[in-house]
């Protein structure tokens, strides 16, 4: 298992072939940890990607994985549950991750009906990577209960998720048809946002 | 005086071949394969050690006893906390470790199991101007998969789609809605792994891998959607 060099799986930009099958043996026979290693450093890649949505970045994205979506959407209905009395607490979780599930979908079919190129996983990566803003903030309202602090902090991280997501997905669909499909995303967010801000 | 006692090695019997006992390690195969394994070194008794030591691990006869576990662990996690939940009364903690378990059983089988346990491996790319490619790939070298990894893998593989399905119809019939889609993504996730690996035995359109280093065949290069 040693004595292959680790490359990364998902750099195959290259056109030329046989470097191309050069780094895909050398991952096929990679010892465990490594693999685990390269994933989780690909997920934090993508959320510090988020966190700073300009210049070259929005190629990064395009390997896209489902875990941060998973994460979000887990972490968020987590703490809005929790912040709830234990009678709710699990409604308060169901409802949330079905929200942001079944939002992020019907966000992303607007889009790919709208004539928009992105794969149906990338936009529903690049969704699930940009409510890391309003997680930050939710669990930081799990100890803050003053209304107008929650506010000035809520609709900046909005406008950040906002901000990114169309970024990211926003090159992606005609001219002409940009506010249609950016409309619901900014739905989207401003529904989460609302719901952390009245957790 | 047997024929290794008179110093004798190449000869075509081996030790333990009057013995018609087989040892523990190698009970499962028969007498034949037993002595006709043959490996790159020519000898007959180095190739039969080579052979009983690449299948023969930690006492189970399979070539990876712990990737083999682990392609049961989470599915058989899910499986438990999924019956436990029917009967306990919290939501959240249950639901949350079975989505939990139910993803990593979809990576392990995908990113470890799979090229470990038969050699075999699929992903997705996106290419420079954003349409999706799958690939298929098996190792070119596929004779030193363990039969017993092999045919595990698949059984399991396969099984757990369908398992869950019985499980969907009869939760349908308990009227249990909270939990469908435990249910929904499981039979998703596992179908999805069963027809990447799937894909990947089809072996059609083999182009041949620079074979540096063991290389890999590409085995199928299709577009999605």
């Amino acid at each position: 298992m040693q004595g292959y060099e680790p490359v990364q799986q998902n750099n195959v930009q290259q056109s030329n072939s046989n470097t191309y099958n050069n780094s895909l043996s050398s991952t096929l026979e990679e010892p465990v940890y490594e693999t685990i290693w390269r994933d989780v450093k690909a997920i934090g890649l993508k959320v510090r990607i988020v966190l700073v949505p300009f210049g070259n970045n929005l190629n990064a994205l395009r390997d896209w994985d489902l875990w941060g979506p998973l994460l979000m959407c887990l972490t968020l209905a987590l703490v809005l549950g929790a912040a709830k009395s234990t009678v709710d607490s699990a409604a308060m979780f169901a409802g949330v991750f079905v929200v942001v599930w079944i939002g992020s979908s019907i966000v992303t079919l607007n889009g790919q009906l709208l004539g928009g190129t992105l794969s149906f996983f990338m936009s529903l990566c690049v969704l699930g990577y940009c409510v890391f803003p309003l997680v930050v903030c939710s669990i930081i309202f799990y100890w803050l209960n003053t209304w107008y602090l929650r506010l000035m902090l809520v609709v900046p991280a909005c406008g950040w998720s906002c901000f990114a997501s169309t970024a990211f997905l926003s090159g992606s669909v005609p001219q002409d048809r940009k506010a249609l499909s950016m409309f619901p995303i900014g739905l989207f967010y401003v529904f989460i946002s609302w719901l952390v801000l009245s957790m | 005086m047997t024929d290794i006692e008179k110093g004798n090695l190449t000869t075509d019997t081996f030790p333990g071949d009057e013995d018609d006992n087989a040892t523990p390690a190698t009970s499962f195969l028969t007498q034949e394969e037993r002595y006709t394994a043959v490996g790159s070194s020519g000898n007959k008794i180095e190739d039969a050690r080579e052979f009983i030591r690449t299948t023969y691990n930690q006492g189970c006869p399979c070539g990876h006893p712990i990737a083999t576990f682990f392609h049961l662990f989470f599915k058989v996690g899910a499986l438990f906390v999924y019956f436990w939940s029917m009967f306990a009364t919290s939501f959240v903690i249950p639901f949350v470790i079975c989505i939990l378990f139910i993803s990593f059983d979809f990576w392990t089988v995908k990113n470890i199991t799979g090229r470990l346990m038969v050699g075999l491996r699929w992903w997705n790319e996106v290419q420079e101007d954003g349409s999706n490619v799958w690939r298929f790939e098996s190792r070119e070298n596929l004779d030193d998969v363990a039969q017993m990894d092999s045919y595990f893998f698949w059984v399991v593989l396969y099984a757990q789609p369908v398992l869950w399905v019985l499980i969907l119809i009869v939760s349908i019939l308990l009227a249990k809605p909270s939990w469908f889609f435990v249910n929904a993504l499981a039979i998703v996730l596992g179908s999805f792994n069963a027809w990447g690996y799937f894909k990947c035995q089809k072996g059609k359109n083999i182009i041949k891998a620079n074979t540096k280093n063991g290389g890999y065949n590409l085995l199928w290069h299709g577009s999605w959607l």
